[in-house]
């Protein structure tokens, strides 16, 4: 018989484990509990669709009536991303050192570093920057710090990574012949690391330059300020243009920060 | 352990300038090379300390003002709920919800676009570099702008939060979507065609197969990192606890301020630990996708 020869064929669909089942099953309820939760009907969607449709097409063409102004409050808001990311690699590389296992001086200070840059990392940096308008004041001074603080969080851990990560043999040489521990981390440390910490930093920069675009719907400084004029006056035409402006500057950045990746690194 | 080759690795400083004066072209490259280096750093430099002058972030300034964020956290303790936990906890949970839905939703529509920008499923360039770019486009802009957009389309509430956070990542997972595709190995496509399928199943049995757990790891990730967002899209008016947060700041309720960081803090780290476990059983110990 021809069908005795023939071993039994596996199944084309895999049928799923009960794990596995309970999970897909849990995730249906979520989204399902979700949608009732957030009020999304899909006829206040249908609803939203001509509103929509009639925003984007006010947005064509962007106008450029103040493209002058867009443009200093674009360089602002590079110059707050700047800055803060500059300030916040610095000031994140003690930390950094501090929440490194074999370099922290004692327990407690890895500890206490540790916790500071899981708080400066979850905050999201517009609360920073709420928190920095009341501290000191509105304006572009108020998202730097933002970003600043957002910055140490980011980069001391990933610099504390980078360090602990980095290749023991010299470090155990240096100590060997009687170096010292800022020695030891001057001279194996920080040079095995860097080319991980230069990646970071530009990376950070990268993400900074598109925080720093929101962080004016808050007062904050840079260019979020000028969008939300344009939303709430209705000015969808000018709104565009500021979004666009907005791309051409996260992508420039990006650009240059992977040219700068490469002859870097 | 000292070689005999240590000591005449290293040649003398006579020796060096021997050669210098040999071969001055080499040198000469080298310095020219050198040069620009310098002149790059030292422009990059000049700029960033522009920028510093221009934005006013002097030693003064700048411990003046966490001297005030030191001033203001003695206001953060303890921390109350005021009376509002059920209203904050809600808030919490529209956040919540609201960072799933945006997320599902995104993958959704996530996942057609990432087929069709793969370059081994579409092999048309101009196809590819026109969904590419109008991709990057959605990419390229936060999810707190897209908010800003729904509130005046949709009015204020969660609806508009959502679509925020599902328009925004539409062209992440897209991108993270496709590049996936193109990685798969062909062998797998070779053997199901070899069996006789028609290039749909050929995509449903060897592609899909391959590239699900990434998917499903990314769309993890990503509801991981929009929990984060969301909490702040309260804060244009698109529902969830950033709203909540925004007035407490902005009242000098600072006490609520601590409680209601404090929850986040706490959602996030739990949201972040489901999704890390689950995503290691997925496809193990790998690099985040930034």
């Amino acid at each position: 018989m021809a069908d005795r020869s023939v071993p039994a064929l596996p199944p084309r669909f895999e049928r799923p484990g009960l794990l596995a089942f309970v999970l897909w099953v849990a995730a249906g309820a979520l989204f399902v509990s979700a949608l009732r939760g957030t009020g999304f009907s899909a006829t206040e969607f249908f609803h939203g669709i001509p509103n929509i449709v009639r925003i984007v097409g006010e947005m064509f063409p962007p106008s450029p009536d103040r493209l002058a102004k867009v443009g200093w409050a674009l360089l602002e808001t590079f110059q707050m991303a700047l800055v803060g990311t500059a300030a916040g690699v610095a000031l994140s590389l003690p930390l950094a050192i501090l929440a490194t296992r074999h370099l922290t001086p004692h327990p407690v200070f890895y500890h206490a570093a540790r916790a500071l840059i899981a708080l400066f990392r979850t905050v999201p940096d517009l609360v920073w920057a709420l928190i920095f308008v009341v501290a000191v004041g509105l304006g572009p001074f108020a998202g730097t710090l933002a970003i600043m603080i957002d910055k140490i969080g980011f980069c001391g851990r990933f610099f504390a990574e980078a360090m602990e990560e980095a290749d023991r043999n010299p470090q155990e040489a240096l100590r060997a012949i009687g170096a010292g521990r800022v020695s030891v981390i001057a001279a194996a440390v920080l040079p095995a690391a860097l080319p991980s910490m230069v990646n970071t930093s530009l990376f950070s920069l990268e993400k900074a330059t598109r925080s720093s675009v929101v962080l004016g719907l808050v007062g904050a400084g840079g260019i979020g300020i000028e969008l939300q004029v344009s939303m709430e006056l209705f000015r969808y035409a000018e709104a565009s243009t500021i979004i666009i402006a907005i791309f051409a500057l996260v992508i420039a950045v990006e650009r240059f920060s992977a040219w700068l990746r490469r002859r870097m690194i | 352990m000292t070689s005999p080759r240590m000591e005449t690795a290293l040649p003398h400083a006579s020796e060096i300038a021997a050669l210098k004066a040999r071969y001055p072209q080499i040198y000469a490259a080298e310095q020219r090379r050198k040069l620009k280096q310098f002149a790059v750093a030292a422009a990059i430099a000049a700029f960033v300390g522009y920028c510093f002058w221009w934005i006013g972030m002097g030693w003064d300034r700048f411990f003046a003002g966490l001297g005030k964020l030191g001033w203001l956290f003695q206001f953060l303790f303890p921390p109350s709920s005021g009376g509002w936990f059920t209203y904050f906890l809600t808030g919490m949970g529209e956040t919540l919800a609201m960072a799933f839905l945006g997320t599902m939703l995104a993958a959704l529509a996530a996942i057609p676009l990432g087929f069709l920008a793969a370059r081994n499923i579409v092999s048309n360039r101009v196809f590819h570099f026109g969904i590419r770019r109008s991709l990057d486009g959605f990419r390229g802009v936060d999810a707190l702008i897209w908010a800003l957009v729904f509130v005046s389309a949709v009015g204020l509430g969660p609806f508009a939060g959502v679509m925020a956070l599902a328009l925004s990542d539409v062209g992440t997972l897209s991108k993270l979507f496709s590049e996936a595709i193109e990685n798969v190995e062909r062998e797998q496509g070779e053997g199901v065609r070899a069996a006789g399928a028609s290039s749909l199943l050929e995509t449903r049995f060897s592609v899909v197969p391959q590239v699900l757990p990434v998917f499903v790891s990314n769309v993890l990730y990503y509801f991981e990192s929009n929990t984060r967002s969301a909490t702040v899209l309260g804060v244009v008016g698109a529902g969830g606890i950033g709203l909540a947060l925004a007035d407490r700041i902005r009242i000098n309720d600072w006490d609520q301020v601590c409680f209601i960081v404090i929850m986040i803090l706490i959602t996030v780290s739990i949201i972040d630990v489901l999704s890390r476990s689950l995503r290691e059983k997925l496809v193990g110990k790998q690099p985040l996708p930034v």
